[in-house]
Formats: structure tokens, sequence, C-alpha cells
């Protein structure tokens, strides 16, 4: 009996591997159909949200916020006006490079997806701010490697 | 952007209001221009956007231009880094000043100079008679003492009848060890602590820590940062990059959807259209 719960506990270790811990990064960005200013960090999803929407014309960044998560843990973002984003990790990078996600945007249900390291996953939600501006919010993963030097970038 | 004198006529910016005092006029006019007319705002709103001094259709003005010249947020950096909100990152040196064995040797040349005191107790007529005669040469004295706190080397001369001479001084901040200054008479001078400058003290914990170490970026991890531009945080690596580079349609894949009012029954459409970057779209306009 005790040789079966080690060969479990082995097997168990090896499916989660404890320091495979992903890097979240949730960037929340406010829409507006007043202004024009368009933050230059965000021309290329402006473009892409003005294709179904021509009326938003402004983007401007919120704020931008990153967290470690384990493979099975959940975190949330706090996002505007009490808003919260929830991030759950499913599965590490896999074979073809893509992390699992589930997210649960203000005004939404579970969104369980997977998506290229490093690169953002947009979700504009139903959600408006007390001074009209659309919420937007724009998710990246990527394995986490803060225990290394981190590149300049 | 070059720099122009404010009344050169600029080729480059045919619409530009002759009078150049018109902000009025030249905002309607950069609102106006197409992004491809060679319109351009003068240095000094760069300036004025990156300490919020415009108003609001100034910088309304402003943002549009740059929406349209995104090479000119190099020079809006530039502008932030000296932006009065660094102005203590510039103000770091502390002037130098006179140690306490300094002070000490003003204070023995005022004494000097106002002469030899009275008798404890007596010698109200040389009191009354010798006020003024005081008060002038504490004056001097103690412009004196500004002037040799301020320049260079004096040498001290020799203390009252009976006190060792002091060392001659080399510089104001390398002073001589002086010899401890002669008790004061009670009636003539105050206790030396209000006679010392009114110098704020420094914490003690400053005094320990010394030169602020500051952290590298490799020591430093950003969780959260709130959109203030780029370059204002002078430690640190971003957690932005230069541009948010979106997942193409190939790079995601979306594997389950929890039914939602906001997308039809099967899920909501990531992709409407070739070359669309995937994304989920909910909003509803007014």
């Amino acid at each position: 009996m005790p040789g079966v719960l080690v060969a479990v506990w082995l097997v168990a270790a090896a499916a989660c591997p404890p320091d495979e811990a992903v890097r979240v990064t949730v960037v929340v960005i406010l829409a507006s159909e007043a202004d024009t200013f368009v933050d230059p960090a965000l021309v290329e999803l402006a473009k892409q949200v003005q294709k179904r929407e021509p009326k938003l014309t402004g983007f401007k960044v919120h704020a931008a916020e990153a967290k470690s998560i384990g493979v099975g843990a959940s975190a949330k973002f706090p996002l505007v006006e009490k808003q919260e984003l929830q991030v759950t990790v499913n599965r590490p990078r896999d074979e073809q490079g893509q992390i699992a996600l589930t997210i649960k945007p203000p005004g939404l249900e579970n969104i369980t997806y997977g998506c290229a390291c490093d690169k953002f996953f947009p979700v504009v939600t139903p959600y408006r701010t007390s001074a009209g501006e659309v919420l937007i919010v724009a998710v990246m993963a990527r394995p986490c490697t803060l225990h290394k030097k981190a590149p300049k970038g | 952007m070059t720099a122009r004198t404010p009344d050169s006529p600029d080729p480059a910016d045919p619409i530009a209001p002759t009078d150049r005092t018109d902000r009025a006029d030249r905002t309607d006019r950069i609102n106006r221009a197409e992004p491809t007319d060679p319109v351009t705002i003068p240095p000094e709103w760069l300036a004025a956007y990156a300490d919020g001094e415009l108003d609001a259709a100034e910088r309304a003005a402003v943002e549009r231009w740059l929406t349209a010249h995104p090479e000119a947020w190099a020079d809006l950096e530039v502008q932030r880094l000296f932006s009065p909100a660094n102005a203590a990152l510039w103000e770091r040196v502390v002037p130098p000043e006179p140690s306490p064995a300094a002070w000490d040797g003003v204070r023995r040349r005022i004494d000097a100079a106002l002469g030899p005191h009275p008798p404890v107790g007596s010698g109200r007529k040389w009191r009354a008679g010798s006020r003024l005669l005081g008060g002038l040469a504490l004056v001097a004295a103690t412009a004196a003492a500004v002037a040799w706190v301020a320049f260079r080397p004096v040498v001290v001369p020799p203390g009252p009848q009976g006190s060792r001479p002091a060392e001659v001084v080399r510089s104001v901040t390398e002073p001589a060890v002086a010899p401890p200054p002669r008790p004061a008479p009670p009636d003539r001078l105050a206790p030396p602590d209000r006679h010392t400058p009114a110098a704020a003290p420094r914490p003690a914990l400053l005094a320990e820590l010394g030169v602020l170490a500051l952290a590298t970026d490799d020591e430093v991890t950003l969780e959260r940062v709130p959109n203030t531009g780029r370059g204002w945080l002078p430690v640190g690596r971003g957690l932005l990059p230069e541009v948010l580079v979106l997942a193409t349609a190939d790079e995601v894949k979306l594997e389950e959807v929890a039914p939602s009012p906001a997308w039809p029954t099967g899920g909501p459409k990531v992709v409407t259209g070739p070359g669309d970057a995937p994304m989920i779209y909910a909003a509803k306009l007014r």
C-alpha cells in the first residue's frame, strides 16, 4: 500500500510540476467614442476593434498588471471601478506553444482558450465606465521566468 | 522637430498663422488638418503638454497630432524627463555645511569683538554705555563670520588672554580642530545652541544611508502600473511592450465558452473576416 501511494504521488508530481507557473499580463484599456487619442502601444488593437465598431476612436491604457499563476490556480486582476478579471491557468505551454487559460471578464461568463505565448488576446466587454468608456481587457501569458535573469525589453 | 525662431516662416507648415500668438487659431487649424498635412505644433506645446499646462482644446490637438506622428513620442518622453515633477531627481547635491568646530570659531571671534565682559552683578553703567558699541561690533562680526564661512582660508586671530591661539583654517570644508570654547558668562552670551545656524538636522536614518542605493532593473519586479506614459519609472522594466502584438487566428484556439446573452448560441465569432485578429467583441454602443 505505501508503494502504491508513493507511485501515485510521483505521477501527480510529474503531471503538475510546482515550478511551471505562468506569468499572465492583463492590460486594462478604455475605448471612447468621444476623443481620438490612440496610445501608440494600442495602434494594432485599435485597428482591429474599429473593424467591428468604427465609432470607437480613442484608446488609452488605464493600467497593466502581471502575476505569476500556478497551473490549476486562479488569480483576480482589478480592472476599473471595482470590476475584476478572473484568470485560471489550465495548462502550461504545450507542444504548439500555447498556454490554456480560462478568463471571466465583467459582464461575461467563462471563456476557455489557448493562446500563443507573448501574444495578446483582447476581449471587448459589455461593461461601460461611469464616463461612458468601453472596457477592453487584453490578456497575454508566458512561462514564468522570474527566477531567471529577465531579458531587456 | 527642429527649433524655429518665433517669427520665422516655416515652409513645411504652410497653413501656420503668421501671428504665432493666436493659439486658438492654431488649435483650430491643427484639428481641421488631415493626417497627411504638413502641420506641426510649436515645440513649446510638447513641453507644455508634458507638464499638463494646456487647456482641453490644445491638449486634444496635441494628442491628435501625436497620433498622426508617432515618431514624436520620443521628443515627448524627453520633455517628460525634464518636467518639474522630476526636480527632486536633479536636485540631489547638498551644499557643504561648516562643521560644529567651525561655528565654534565664529562664536569666539564674535566674543573677541565684543570685548572683555564686566563682572556679574555690576556694571550697569558699563552695560548702558556699551550697548550700542556692542551691537555694532556684533553686526560687523557676524558679517565677517558669514564672509569667512563663504570664502577661503583666513587666519583666526589669537583668543583672549589666557587661551590657546586657534590654528590656521585651511578651507571652509576642512577646519582645523580648535580648542574648546571658554564658558560664556550668563549675562552676556546665550547658550551655544542659540547661536548655531538654523540648519534642519538630518534624520538619523538618512544619515546612516548616505547616498541612496537604487535597485537595478533585475532587482525590481513590477506587478501593476498605472498609465503615466513611458520613462516615468527610473528603475524597473515596463510591463507593456512598445506595441501590443495581437495573436493571429492560427495562434488562438477557443476551447469552451459558457452561454451568455452577449453572444448567440454556439459562442462568439472571434474572427469576422480575413486578416482579422481574433477577439471577443461583446460591447454594445448606445
